[in-house]
């Protein structure tokens, strides 16, 4: 009887169900401002699959960030629907988000860490949605959480080649390496998932491309990574996926070369 | 602009006449010299009792500052509005009992607990505690609205729960200003000591007024300088604090 309920069509559908990490369905998202009601997202629909690099691009206002914090569930949508791993996110508890965060990883353009704290205690935090709030507090305090918390941050500081500079207080780096350090913080959750910011927004060119091998790299190892970029040339080169939005619609969804200079014009003209 | 200087100067004026002085003249201020005389020199005799109600001072101000924050940073979180810990309305509560609890003067609320406490400092420690709650959870609730959130959010992002990602993310980005609102709450607090003294609730405000009344202008002269050097030791520890956080 088990065996008569496996059709082709539902094995397709649950191995199309499990590469899928995070899908978006006609959502929309608007937000209630002093100037109004303003609508960063319409009609946005479109699907991640495991192991994609997906560059976001657009205009300034386009709704980049807001479309990267749909898929992190910082951002509920006002209409459509967000599936992560095939789960509908509108109808979970803030507890059952909150677990879904925790297996998506996010950097941002300004690093957002604490200056004042060491690298290591910095990516020490990226494992703070695994525990309540006296767990963390106590353990930071302490200065060590569980060994294999421990082992988990030696290892994305090794992977990160930031290991030497663990004691070093993150003021004290340079922008690559701090964004390093965002990176590792993010990587420290072991996610399914990198969600990155405009991450190379604020650095010379030549960090920048080092920030944007480094995600290639943890890309090749399977990682899928969403990365808003407002380089058109670095997304073409760096992703396998492009997305484009203008005033919050999607201009275009394919692999880089599909991209034509037309398309482009359409999607930055003034 | 025009119509706005003339208000402001009757405003100037009418507050003048409405506090100006009972008797004025040259013979007025001969005397009050002629008073300051009997002030010189500052005796030593009591120095010790002084020394000891500068320290119940000092205490009653630590206290009150220190209490004061222990409430009033948490609730300064609960009622950041754009970190949302609580609901709308209770939010509204919450920041409508700082408002009382600043408005009423310390003094009123001494005279009360003096008389279920009896005379003493802790009434004092209790009063000055309230208003400071209700200060520092204002002042560090705007702090909290005004500093960067990036790290707030990038915590929230990894899944943090907001108390983790507000103590971790936030409190370190406003942290500058808890010790600066702190130490000038505990300067205040010294001076606040010090006139919760005079009526009952004992420190060097009451040696003080203890001395004026009994005709002793020395051994007020002695609680002054006392007074200054206490101020005096405040400020400097406040500045090293506040320097070595960098
Ligand atoms: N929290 C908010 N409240 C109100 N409006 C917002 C908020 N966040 C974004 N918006 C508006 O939504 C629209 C899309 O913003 P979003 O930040 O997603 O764009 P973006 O493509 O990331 O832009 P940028 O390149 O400048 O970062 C903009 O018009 C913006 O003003
Ligand atoms: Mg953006």
């Amino acid at each position: 009887m088990f065996e008569e309920r496996r059709t082709p069509e539902l094995i397709e559908a649950f191995a199309r169900r499990t590469r899928e990490v995070v899908s978006l369905s006609h959502v929309g998202v608007s937000y209630n401002s002093t100037a109004g009601v303003v609508s960063a997202l319409t009609e946005v629909s479109t699907q991640l699959m495991e192991g994609e690099f997906v560059s976001v691009i657009g205009p300034s206002g386009a709704g980049k960030s807001t479309l990267l914090r749909c898929l992190n569930l910082l951002v509920m949508p006002t209409t459509g629907v967000v599936s992560f791993k095939g789960i509908e996110a509108q109808n979970l508890r803030e507890s059952e988000r909150r677990k879904i965060r925790r297996q998506t990883g996010m950097i941002f353009q300004r690093h957002q860490l604490l200056a004042r704290f060491t690298v290591r205690q910095n990516v020490l935090m990226g494992l703070f949605g695994r525990y309540g709030f006296w767990q963390s507090a106590f353990g930071f305090v302490r200065g060590r959480f569980s060994r294999e918390d421990e082992q988990a941050v030696d290892s994305v500081l090794l992977e990160l080649g930031i290991h030497e500079k663990q004691h070093v207080r993150v003021d004290q780096l340079s922008g690559g390496q701090q964004q390093r350090v965002a990176i590792a913080r993010a990587m420290v959750q072991s996610p399914v998932l990198l969600l990155a910011d405009e991450p190379i927004a604020s650095l010379d060119e030549g960090r920048a491309n080092d920030v944007m091998h480094k995600l290639r790299e943890l890309n090749q190892k399977g990682l899928t990574i969403v990365c808003n970029l407002h380089d058109v040339e670095v997304a073409k080169k760096y992703s396998s996926r492009v997305i484009a939005l203008r005033h919050g619609r999607v201009l275009f969804d394919g692999i880089p070369d599909a991209l034509t200079p037309e398309i482009r014009e359409m999607v930055f003209a003034l | 602009m025009f119509v706005r200087v003339i208000l402001v100067s009757a405003l100037l004026v009418g507050a003048l006449l409405a506090t100006r002085p009972a008797t004025i003249g040259l013979g007025d201020i001969i005397d009050g010299v002629k008073f300051l005389r009997h002030w010189m020199p500052p005796s030593s005799q009591n120095l010790t009792v002084v020394l000891l109600a500068s320290m119940v001072t000092l205490s009653t101000a630590f206290l009150g500052a220190s209490v004061g924050l222990a409430i009033g940073l948490p609730l300064a979180f609960l009622a950041s509005s754009r970190l949302a810990m609580l609901p709308r309305p209770v939010m509204g509560i919450l920041r409508s009992t700082f408002v009382v609890l600043r408005s009423i003067p310390e003094i009123v609320v001494a005279l009360i607990l003096l008389v279920i406490f009896g005379p003493g400092p802790f009434s004092a420690v209790l009063a000055i505690s309230f208003h400071n709650c209700g200060v520092l959870a204002k002042l560090l609730a705007e702090r909290i609205d005004e500093a960067s959130h990036g790290t707030f959010e990038a915590l929230i992002a990894a899944g943090a729960p907001k108390s983790t990602a507000a103590t971790f993310g936030m409190l370190p980005e406003i942290w500058p200003s808890v010790l600066a609102q702190y130490f000038y709450r505990l300067e205040v607090g010294v001076r606040a000591s010090i006139a919760l003294g005079l009526i009952g609730a004992g420190g060097i405000g009451q040696q003080l007024i203890n001395h004026f009344k009994t005709f002793q202008y020395r051994e007020v002269s002695t609680d002054v300088l006392v007074i200054m050097i206490v101020i005096g030791i405040v400020d400097f520890i406040s500045i090293r604090m506040q320097r070595s956080y960098v």
